[in-house]
């Protein structure tokens, strides 16, 4: 089961090394590159966290800013790429908690999508196949839908799932396994 | 079936349906899918949720990198005043430590006989520092510290 038949490309060197030590040294270029190379997985990171398009974009502008000011400290233990979607998810996290103490809504909209995830689901059918997955996504507990969703979107191995999600290899293999389990049952 | 386990492929199928998979590991993946209901049924349902992954807003990379840009010139416009903030405060706690020692302040290590002395005693006069420290003298560090933070930009 802990077979992994090959490393994926990103685990047996980082691609963004060059572009990371040039960023450090203060290259603006270099920074807009790792911008344009990852921006669109950090938005997708966001979204699985926060509600809406709008929110995950903010949620990609904070993650960027902050890695902005502290790729000083980035020393390269983990891929950068890993690096910086555990910033996404942290600022998605983040950006989630002010919105709610905004509108004062006292539920977590993640945990509420899992109490009425089956309605949503129900009524969404015949809406739209977009409208159908992001229901059942929304459905899944925070850490199997981001185990699902940056394993398949992002291609990242579980490893680097566990670093994101702040779990072990293991822990993101099985949460991922899960997560997969109850899409089946849901979207068959 | 080949000798691939259902875990085993389940593992990469991901990688499968984007096609990250090395030739070889793909062709032993499909051998797989083609003759197990159950990993054919996965494969199809990973391919339905890359296909229906999130659209990214058009223009948003330029947008961050506007926003970085901004936020770089801000850091870069407010170093030089952090730079004076931080070069008059310490100026404001040597000349309180020389005015102290002048005054004869201080019973610790450098009145020790022998010790070495950052701050000599007999310091030349006519210094223009020096003649703030007595008024510094005076000040208790609460208003000294509330003189750093008017400082502050």
């Amino acid at each position: 089961m802990a077979h992994e038949p090959f490393a994926a490309f990103s685990e047996r060197e980082d691609p963004d090394a060059e572009l990371v030590a040039r960023a450090k040294k203060g290259d603006g270029e270099a920074f807009d590159a790792l911008v344009e190379r990852h921006h669109a997985a950090v938005f997708r990171a966001a979204f699985a966290i926060v509600s809406g398009e709008d929110e995950a974009a903010d949620a990609a502008q904070g993650t960027f800013l902050k890695a902005l000011v502290s790729l000083g400290g980035f020393r390269g233990d983990s891929l950068f790429r890993t690096w910086l979607l555990r910033i996404a998810a942290n600022e998605a996290r983040a950006l989630r908690r002010r919105v709610l103490r905004r509108r004062e809504v006292p539920m977590d909209p993640v945990a509420q999508g899992a109490d009425d995830g089956a309605s949503r689901v129900e009524s969404a059918l015949g809406a739209g196949e977009l409208v159908r997955l992001e229901a059942a996504l929304a459905r899944l507990p925070e850490k199997q839908r981001m185990a699902v969703t940056l394993r398949i979107y992002e291609g990242l191995s579980f490893r680097e799932v566990g670093e994101v999600i702040g779990s072990s290899e293991g822990a993101a293999r099985v949460n991922y396994h899960h997560g997969i389990k109850k899409l089946r049952e849901w979207l068959q | 079936m080949n000798a691939w386990s259902c875990d085993r492929v389940q593992d990469v199928l991901p990688d499968h349906v984007a096609g990250r998979l090395p030739r070889l590991d793909a062709e032993a993946v499909a051998g797989h899918v083609a003759a197990c209901h159950n990993c054919a049924a996965e494969a199809a349902l990973v391919a339905r949720l890359l296909a229906g992954q999130p659209d990214v807003p058009a223009g948003m990379a330029p947008r961050i990198q506007e926003a970085v840009r901004q936020g770089r010139d801000r850091t870069a416009a407010a170093a030089p005043r952090r730079w004076r903030v931080a070069a008059a405060a310490a100026a404001v706690v040597f000349v309180a430590a020389g005015g102290w020692l002048w005054l004869g302040g201080g019973n610790g290590p450098a009145q020790v006989a022998g010790a070495w002395d950052p701050l000599p005693r007999d310091w030349p006069t006519g210094d223009g520092m020096m003649a703030g420290a007595p008024v510094l003298q005076d000040l208790s560090v609460e208003v000294i510290m509330a003189l750093l933070e008017e400082m502050e930009p």
